[in-house]
């Protein structure tokens, strides 16, 4: 008896922490994807590419990026999330260098990446297979 | 360095209370089963205990998933006959009073040269006196011998014995076991007065003190020879 019950709080920490992780990952890409997206919209609409507009928006998804790394490092394997990481970090220097080709070429790596991190974190078929 | 420590010590609690769930069984033991689920244990520990960049619950989820899976199996297995036989297969006799079937031993990929290793480690020589073996399911050869060469015993001889008593452990390297003291009614009085009749300074100072039903105990001081005698004492 005592055995079944220790069994069944398994059970709940399992569902519970495979629950908890699906969130975590899905809010975060989401999350993650349109903030590169409404980046990649002001600078479009922007002339320059360091314009106020343009660093503020860099600012928000960079923030929203530090306070989500601490929670995604308990659930994933921290090689997999690294070059999101790095693009991040390198957006940020290429937005205040006034870049543009590495400003478009880490963006469109963020977007990639948030749009296809279910391929490879959480669950999904391609993942179990 | 801090954090392979920590991990190490996590890991090696969670697969302690891992194996500790799936119950106590000597490798040589367990059924096929079982034996994949050690072998897998083993292997997952491992990883997120070096690899600092997988988070331990890699490590731990598979762990808790297996011993999950694991008792489920174990539940099956004792309910259902037919889900026994898949899972662990069936014993197979060996050998008849036919001979050694060979049938048996091709099904199970065994060599006569298997087969006399395993009836040897049972202290069976001759193939001659082997009535019955049966290979078990955990890969064990029982044997049973001609009934004219298997070993006489007591009741065949007609000889009377006393009644089997089972010796209980009531003091264990100078401390008390209380359950034991419980189960038997005695208290630390009972083991006071002996402890003054053997000229023992105190409880600390004895390594065994057991006493079987029949009221006959075992008792050792520490760096001191072991005596036997009996106390009259209703068990």
């Amino acid at each position: 008896m005592k055995r079944n019950i220790i069994i069944v709080c398994i059970i709940l920490i399992i569902v519970s922490v495979c629950i908890v992780e699906e969130l975590i990952l899905h809010n975060t890409s989401d999350n993650l994807l349109i903030l590169s997206q409404n980046l990649s919209q002001s600078l479009i609409e922007s002339d320059t590419i360091n314009s106020q507009e343009n660093l503020d928006n860099y600012n928000k998804l960079n923030d929203f990026w530090k306070s989500s790394k601490r929670t995604l490092c308990f659930l994933t394997n921290y090689e997999k999330i690294r070059t999101l990481d790095e693009s991040i970090i390198k957006l940020g220097t290429a937005l205040q260098n006034d870049d543009k080709s590495l400003v478009v070429e880490n963006i469109s790596i963020i977007k990639s990446f948030n749009e296809f991190s279910h391929y490879f974190m959480g669950f999904n078929i391609n993942n179990l297979l | 360095m801090i954090t392979l420590v920590l991990r190490s010590i996590i890991i090696y609690i969670i697969v302690l209370i891992a194996v500790r769930l799936m119950g106590k069984r000597q490798i040589g033991d367990m059924q096929p089963f079982e034996l994949v689920v050690t072998f897998i244990i083993a292997d997952l520990a491992c990883i997120p205990m070096s690899d600092v960049s997988i988070p331990l619950v890699f490590g731990i989820i598979p762990l808790l998933t297996l011993v999950v899976l694991h008792h489920l199996l174990t539940i099956l297995n004792k309910k259902s006959i037919t889900f026994r036989k898949i899972l662990n297969g069936r014993p197979i006799i060996v050998i008849d009073k036919n001979g050694i079937n060979y049938k048996a031993l091709q099904q199970l990929n065994m060599t006569l040269n298997d087969l006399t290793e395993g009836l040897r480690a049972v202290q069976c020589f001759n193939l001659q006196d082997v009535a019955y073996a049966i290979v078990e399911t955990n890969g064990v050869i029982s044997v049973l011998l001609k009934q004219n060469l298997s070993p006489a015993t007591k009741e065949d001889l007609k000889v009377k014995t006393a009644e089997t008593t089972l010796n209980v452990i009531l003091i264990n390297d100078g401390k008390i076991v209380n359950d034991n003291l419980k189960n038997l009614n005695l208290d630390v009085d009972f083991l006071n007065s002996i402890i003054k009749k053997q000229n023992t300074k105190s409880i600390s100072d004895v390594l065994i003190l057991t006493i079987n039903t029949n009221g006959e105990i075992f008792y050792q001081e520490k760096h001191k020879k072991a005596q036997s005698f009996n106390v009259e004492v209703n068990l």
